[in-house]
């Protein structure tokens, strides 16, 4: 089960708005290699690991992706919720702004919702894990973009953080592929 | 010389392979052979505050445990990685009977219920 640390794992000082970037960072929420998707694949495939190492590495990254959806919530909430209609407007929120106001909600910056068509489980495990390596991959590139969309250090600095993270993953995931290689799966 | 009796006793905690726990909250890592610069962004080094210091306890157990999941023979990264668990463990009981509640078993005396002050997501002014 799971137990709500009242601690964001990374400090957020968001003290101004950016509607652009607020829009971008939806995909990391909601995208197809946003953090939403990767919690709900790896605490998937969590269930049907053949092994022990298996399972703690998928449940206690999936567990960690959770840690991360929050932030992107809080990142997208606090840099869109003092925003002005005019201001919405002008960043083509006026859209999302019909729909959500100004909540948040699973979709990426082009406002396409979250779906599960992201995620697969094949009843393989190598090709789970090789599926969990190149989501990782595709998350540190998406976050490298993020970095270079803005000079704002407030967004920068937990993005070079969740950036570090999927290369940490990724080498867990890799050698957890390693691991099963060698077990002649 | 290399000295047998300090290799096993304090090599966990004198581990040159990992950052500090501040150290690798502040860089997303607490392996230093992993970390990977992006361009010539700098990760900032976060200042010491009791929040920070749960946080960096709280991130040196994730990461440590992330690797002892792939290297569970490795007995001086367990040492290192139970002395971050005391280190976190001891700055949770100093929270207790506090107005700070870090989650739902923290113990509370008040007699009344009051839902938490200020959520992780709300603005800080």
């Amino acid at each position: 089960m799971w137990q709500y640390n009242k601690l964001m794992q990374y400090p957020l000082n968001i003290t101004k708005k950016d509607l652009k970037m607020a829009k971008n960072l939806l995909s990391q929420y909601g995208g197809p290699q946003g953090e939403l998707g990767a919690a709900l694949r790896y605490l998937n495939q969590r269930i049907t690991m053949p092994d022990d190492m298996g399972r703690a590495v998928l449940n206690d990254i999936g567990t960690e992706e959770l840690a991360h959806v929050e932030m992107l919530q809080t990142m997208i909430y606090l840099l869109m919720k003092d925003a002005t209609i005019d201001e919405l407007k002008k960043e083509g929120l006026d859209g999302w702004f019909t729909e959500h106001g100004k909540d948040i909600f699973p979709a990426n910056n082009e406002a396409i919702s979250f779906t599960t068509d992201y995620i697969s489980s094949v009843g393989d495990p190598i090709a789970n894990i090789v599926e969990d390596m190149a989501a990782e991959q595709k998350a540190r590139a998406v976050y490298e973009h993020l970095i270079l969309l803005t000079d704002n250090q407030e967004v920068i600095q937990p993005l070079l953080f969740l950036r570090q993270r999927e290369v940490v993953h990724y080498e867990r995931f890799r050698e957890l592929l390693e691991h099963y290689r060698k077990m002649g799966y | 010389m290399f000295n047998h009796y300090n290799y096993f006793d304090n090599y966990g905690s004198r581990d040159t392979r990992f950052y500090v726990a501040l150290q690798g909250l502040s860089k997303g890592n607490m392996s230093q052979g992993l970390y990977d610069n992006f361009g010539n962004y700098v990760p900032r080094e976060l200042p010491y505050t009791d929040e920070n210091a749960l946080r960096a306890y709280a991130f040196a157990i994730v990461d440590l445990g992330l690797y002892l999941d792939t290297h569970p023979n490795e007995a001086n990264v367990k040492i290192l990685y139970d002395q971050y668990v005391a280190k976190y463990n001891e700055i949770v009981k100093k929270m207790e009977n506090s107005n700070k509640m870090l989650n739902i078993t923290t113990p509370n005396t008040d007699k009344v219920w009051t839902w938490p002050k200020c959520f992780p997501w709300e603005a800080k002014n």
